[in-house]
Parts: structure tokens; C-alpha cells; sequence
């Protein structure tokens, strides 16, 4: 049933695929992105309440929505290369993590902007602030650790159990805004019942989701593709890829 | 469009800071990121050609050597066999290791350059 993904399991063959859809996710993830956040910015109506203000949530929500997808997307990652010893699971794992890194610091800076105004304060230590920040933390525990190691196959496990561990604060991010009282509103999209929202917000806050979905795939293939050449760097497959790639070939 | 003219867009009703600020570091950050990945990917790849480069100097510079050391033990050789036969011998084992050093370079830059292969 899986069978067709062991060839990607092969380093060559997952650096070409990369290739291949890297321009699709560069392209329609920008594309998106743009469309969305002018749409939320300049066209979408103003918020009875917070006014103009609110029009952060066009970049805060994406954002902080992506970090926990790429955090479980790091750890899913970290599991498959723990259990079945892929290394290619590594590799992603640590394209991902400073992806995530950047997304969880643009949601807490894009948060402390939008609570100078509306809470009177850039930061506070409730329960939703705090358990993004360890995220953000975890992101950059996941990085060090990795880095910390000589031998890349040893890192790839220590990082891993980390990712692994680091899981559980997931569900205490997700929750937070219910189990404590906090200053931070309670979920909008993610919930049961309709979104408390109406659609001309809701869409262009969807679609700017998205945009940074792909805009994240987009890095993670480019990121993926160092982390292979990184690691093969003496293959002759990527000597022969420089050879035919790099700018400084073509003077000889 | 929601906003009426240009300035009350940058406005932003009086929260632009703010607004203005969240996406400016989002963009700035992105960049960032994007960068870094993009010419960490470029410095790899100029790694590998330096790299390729450096094992051709070692060769070229083995290789010169070995034709160097076979050249001159060749020419002692020569000197040797003109003089008398006791020293047949001991030249002839000379120039025996220098053959055999030569090749002992050549095959240890082989291996280097096959090095990426066998792991």
C-alpha cells in the first residue's frame, strides 16, 4: 500500500521532486497570499468593535495557525525517522523546525501589536502568550540540539525525542483559551457550529491560510533540498548537480 | 475598495502603527527566512565545485610528483647500470619503491574521490 513512496526514501529522487514543485508553491503561494491580503487589508468591512485594528488577524491567524501544523508536521516527521530509521524524515524534520521558528515569531510579534492597542499591553503572561512562546522555544530547542551533535544520525534521534516530547504542548496551546481565563478571545473558525464570523471576513481569511501554507511548503522544499545536499555533499549525483546548476561552472 | 482615498487606508482608522507594523515584520521576517534558505542553497552547491576543485589540484600535484620521482630515480638508474655491477642491486630496489609509492598516491586519490560512493 506504501510502496510507492519508498523510492522518496532516496535522496536524489526526493530532491528532484522538490524541484519540480518548487516553482507551483513559490508562484500560487505569493499569488495567494497577495490576493488575500489586500482583500483583507483594502476590501473586507470594518469590525464593529475593534474598528481597523482587527485587520491583523490577516496575518496573526495564518500564522499561528501554521505554526502548530508545522510543529505536528515536524513531530510526524520525527517519528517516522525514529520508528523506521529513515533519514530522509530527519531531513525534513529539520527543514521544517526553522520554518516554524520564523511562523510562531511572526504570530507573537503580530499578537503583541495587536494587544498594544486592544489590551492596553504588547505582552502579558497568560496562558495562550506564554504556551506560544514555548513553541517558539521548542522550535529552537529542536534547531540546537540537532546542531549540537557531530554525527547527523545521532542528532536526527536526540531531535526527534524532543520534537516528540515538545507534542504535548500542542493541545495546552489549542485549549488554553478555555481552561484558563485569558485575555486572548476564543476560537473563531475551529470550533463546532458555524464560525462566528461573517463570510466576507471569513474568505479572505481563509484564503490567506492557505497562501501561507504554500508560501511555508515553498521554503520547506527549498530548505528540504539544502538539508539533502548538506548531507550528500560527496555523492557524485551532487557533484554532478553543481556542475550543471552553479553560475560559477559556466566560466570554465 | 473599503477605504475612501489613500491616506485613510495608511490610517487604518487610527491603528495604523499597528496594523502596519504586524505586516511589515511578517514580510520582513518571510524574507528573511527566505534568504537564508536560498543562499545557503547556493553556497552548497559553490561547496561542492571548490571542493571537486581542491581533489584535481591533489591529483594533478600526486601525479606530478610520482612522474618526477620516476623520472629521477630512472636517470640514477641509468647512471648506475654505467658504473660497476655490485650496485646493480640496490638501485634496482629503488626505483622499485619509487614505483610503488607513485601508485600508492594514485590509488589513495582514487579513493578519495570514490569516498562519496562506498558510504
Amino acid at each position: 500500500m506504501w510502496k510507492w513512496l519508498h523510492p522518496y526514501a532516496k535522496t536524489e529522487r526526493t530532491y528532484h521532486l522538490c524541484q519540480r514543485l518548487l516553482p507551483w508553491f513559490s508562484v500560487l503561494g505569493l499569488a495567494v497570499i497577495l490576493f488575500a491580503t489586500v482583500w483583507g487589508l483594502a476590501y473586507a468591512p470594518t469590525d464593529y468593535q475593534q474598528s481597523e485594528a482587527y485587520r491583523i488577524i490577516y496575518v496573526h491567524v495564518p500564522t499561528a495557525v501554521l505554526s502548530k501544523s508545522l510543529y505536528s508536521a515536524m513531530a510526524v516527521a520525527a517519528f517516522i525517522g525514529l520508528v523506521w530509521q529513515v533519514k530522509t524524515s530527519f531531513m525534513a524534520m529539520m527543514a521544517l523546525a526553522p520554518i516554524g521558528a520564523t511562523v510562531t515569531f511572526i504570530s507573537l510579534i503580530t499578537g503583541a501589536a495587536w494587544g498594544k492597542p486592544m489590551w492596553g499591553t504588547w505582552w502579558e503572561w497568560d496562558a495562550r502568550l506564554t504556551s506560544q512562546l514555548i513553541l517558539m522555544f521548542l522550535f529552537i530547542g529542536v534547531i540546537s540540539l540537532y546542531k549540537s551533535f557531530e554525527d547527523k544520525q545521532q542528532a536526527g534521534k536526540a531531535a526527534g525525542v524532543m520534537a516528540i516530547v515538545g507534542v504535548i504542548n500542542l493541545p495546552i496551546i489549542h485549549y488554553s483559551v478555555q481552561w484558563w481565563n485569558t485575555l486572548h478571545q476564543g476560537a473563531t473558525i475551529l470550533k463546532l457550529g458555524k464560525p462566528s464570523m461573517p463570510p466576507e471576513m471569513l474568505w479572505p481569511l481563509l484564503l490567506s491560510i492557505l497562501g501561507w501554507a504554500l508560501v511555508c511548503g515553498a521554503v520547506f522544499l527549498l530548505r528540504m533540498q539544502n538539508e539533502i545536499l548538506h548531507r550528500e555533499i560527496k555523492r557524485p549525483w551532487v557533484v554532478a548537480l553543481a556542475n550543471k546548476t552553479s553560475p560559477l561552472s559556466k566560466g570554465k | 475598495m473599503y477605504f475612501e482615498d489613500i491616506n485613510s487606508f495608511l490610517d487604518m482608522g487610527g491603528y495604523g502603527l499597528y496594523v502596519w507594523l504586524s505586516f511589515g515584520s511578517a514580510v520582513l521576517s518571510l524574507l528573511v527566512l527566505w534568504l537564508d534558505s536560498f543562499f545557503s542553497k547556493r553556497t552548497l552547491l559553490t561547496q561542492v565545485l571548490n571542493e571537486q576543485a581542491r581533489q584535481a589540484r591533489i591529483k594533478a600535484a600526486a601525479e606530478q610528483s610520482a612522474t618526477a620521482e620516476q623520472s629521477a630515480t630512472a636517470g640514477k638508474s641509468a647512471i648506475a647500470e654505467q658504473s660497476a655491477t655490485a650496485g646493480k642491486s640496490a638501485t634496482a630496489g629503488k626505483s622499485a619503491t619509487a614505483g610503488k609509492s607513485a601508485t600508492a598516491e594514485k590509488t589513495a586519490t582514487a579513493e578519495q574521490r570514490t569516498n562519496g560512493e562506498t558510504i
